[in-house]
């Protein structure tokens, strides 16, 4: 697959760095929860086009329908992740990671 | 043509197909009448699921030619299979073989086991809601389309689709901060490592080109027979069996595992804790006996490491607790590193091995199940009892509970004739035989430093006092009784007939 002198390695190089991107994302954030949901979405993101780059390259479309699925569950991730948020925002009065912390030892 | 082949995938997966319909129907139900329709919703979840159970254990003992429409041979005639085969696609999806239907039947039974264990909460108007058994059943339904996944894409929805049941599960009594906090830390780590899952999934179609765990077998034995494994390959199954340690609480993927289960209400602790975990060693038994059978160089380390370090850390984090469901998460881990020990001598054990795995995982289960039970119907002056101090004098106010319990216990610590003893015993033995010698001693090690947890919870059951006016409530409930009665006699039993393990 190639478009121009793009390959299939380029497409999995930006992949492998919006991956990366949202893992540190999740881990070196201490602020907000949201943060950490669009982190996630990120590193889904980057799944995705890993899966169409393949697809293209595999010349089948397998890739491209998981990458449908994909998209669809990441939709109902979000949305129990947000309500999830609004239940404990509403019961603790705050979303940020500190404040996660009456649940240890 | 088209109108047989939908009528046959209906009645091949039949459970899940009602299960589906069921939970839709209850879902309806219950914002149309409200919260009266929980104890309504639950009860007919639970007839549901006893007859998903019975179908399952029927196409069990009758077992049909694979790919087959699943009615058995010779229910009709022997040769009522030629022409009625499945449609290709659902073949290429899922499959209905026995292994799939033995852990059907496990699953169903759990889930319908965890919502009579919520029976007595019913009347909480806390918890006492209609989407309780509306998400039992959609992760229950998830998890039976995981463990008969023949395809990534199958294998992914399942996972999800008990994931999300599971985080609003945990979330679901709403006014208690704990429960929130809980369920936003298992979402988010749930999150990240179904991320990670992904994108292994992702490098592995990559490189074996094809969706299918046929595929993947492929290019497993064209790798092994020649040029090497592909690297998309490799570093795809690490990921992969990365996400699956997090969802059976191995570390370093453990973290959520305490804070849920003190966190969650206990009938969905009791959920959690016994069900999924059951689906995710079925998942990763099928994938690295059977596709990833040949790249057992690559995945056996890192299984090895993750036992030890599950059954080291829990063990030892355990011994300080006072918080009951707390312990019971570190018990979790340690027994997870068990059965990972079981996993990590497949490679020489063979692929039968994994049936004791899932065996040992199954009595866990159980055993969890009835402990669950119990503290989830268990109270002091109208507040549940969760700490070692609140089950002080437990042993004289409810002797037969309290019997069931330490029964519960002492299986979980591997007393000898209990069911626990015999699962550690089978895996450790096999460790040995396969050369893994410094797993079964670190088992058995850790196997005694967490007996002592688990012992002191008994005495503070029999020995220790309860303080003065603060006994327990009584605890009378039918289904909880008969829940914790059928764990104990099942935990109790086993004796009899110990030899499925070894077979």
């Amino acid at each position: 697959m190639t478009i121009g002198s793009v390959g299939l390695t380029h497409f999995l190089i930006l992949a492998a760095a919006l991956f990366t991107l949202g893992v540190v994302g999740v881990f070196i954030n201490r602020k907000s929860v949201i943060v950490i949901l669009m982190s996630v979405e990120l590193m889904l993101l980057a799944v995705n086009l890993n899966f169409v780059a393949f697809s293209v390259a595999l010349g089948q479309i397998a890739g491209q329908v998981f990458s449908m699925m994909a998209l669809t569950v990441a939709a109902a991730e979000t949305a129990v992740g947000l309500a999830i948020l609004v239940v404990t925002f509403r019961a603790q009065g705050s979303i940020a990671v500190d404040d996660l912390g009456t649940l240890k030892g | 043509m088209m109108e047989g082949a939908v009528i046959h995938t209906l009645m091949a997966f039949a459970p899940e197909a009602v299960l589906a319909v069921v939970a839709l129907f209850l879902l309806v139900l219950g914002a149309v009448i409200g919260h009266r329709s929980a104890a309504l919703g639950t009860g007919l979840a639970v007839a549901v699921l006893l007859l998903g159970a019975g179908v399952s254990a029927f196409l069990l003992m009758h077992p049909v030619p694979e790919g087959c429409f699943a009615v058995p041979s010779g229910w009709f005639d022997d040769s009522y299979c030629e022409g009625q085969m499945l449609p290709g696609f659902v073949r290429s999806m899922l499959v209905n073989d026995s292994f799939a239907n033995f852990s059907k039947l496990v699953l169903l039974l759990g889930a319908a086991g965890s919502l009579l264990v919520f029976w007595p909460s019913l009347k909480r108007t806390d918890l006492g809601k209609p989407e309780y058994p509306v998400l039992v059943l959609l992760a229950t339904l998830g998890m039976m389309v995981m463990v008969s996944a023949q395809n990534l894409l199958a294998l992914y929805v399942g996972l999800e689709l008990q994931s999300l049941s599971l985080y609003i599960l945990v979330t679901l009594e709403r006014d208690r901060p704990t429960s929130g906090e809980a369920g936003m830390k298992y979402f988010v780590m749930g999150a990240v490592t179904s991320g990670i899952l992904l994108y292994g999934l992702s490098l592995i179609y990559g490189a074996a080109g094809g969706l299918g765990f046929a595929d993947i077998a492929k290019a497993a034995a064209a790798g092994d027979a020649g040029e090497g494994f592909p690297l998309g390959l490799r570093v795809g199954l690490l990921f992969l069996v990365a996400g699956l340690a997090f969802k059976v609480a191995a570390v370093p993927f453990h973290m959520w595992v305490p804070d849920v289960y003190e966190g969650a209400p206990t009938p969905v602790t009791a959920f959690v804790a016994a069900v999924p975990k059951v689906a995710a060693f079925v998942v990763l038994v099928r994938l690295l006996t059977g596709p990833f059978a040949p790249l057992a160089d690559v995945w056996g380390p890192p299984v090895q490491v993750m036992a030890v370090a599950s059954m080291a850390l829990g063990a030892l984090a355990g011994m300080t607790q006072t918080n009951l469901k707390r312990l019971m998460g570190y018990s979790a881990i340690v027994h997870a590193g068990v059965a990972l020990v079981g996993l990590a001598s497949l490679p020489q054990q063979g692929p039968a091995f994994g049936n004791v795995v899932l065996i040992y995982v199954i009595i866990y289960a159980v055993t969890v199940l009835g402990v669950f039970g119990i503290l989830a119907g268990l109270k002091r002056q109208g507040r549940p009892a969760e700490t070692l101090d609140d089950l002080a004098g437990f042993g004289r106010s409810h002797p037969l509970w309290a019997a069931a319990f330490a029964i519960f216990l002492f299986s979980l610590a591997g007393v000898p004739p209990l069911a626990g003893f015999f699962a550690k015993y089978v895996v450790f033995a096999a460790a040995v035989e396969a050369h893994q010698t410094y797993l079964a001693v670190m088992g058995v090690l850790a196997s005694l430093v967490s007996a002592r947890y688990y012992l002191r919870v008994v005495r503070a059951i029999y020995f220790d006092e309860a303080a003065p006016g603060a006994t327990l409530d009584p605890l009378r409930s039918v289904p909880l009784g008969l829940v914790t009665a059928l764990a104990a006699l099942a935990v109790v039993a086993f004796v009899i007939h110990p030899a499925i393990l070894i077979r």
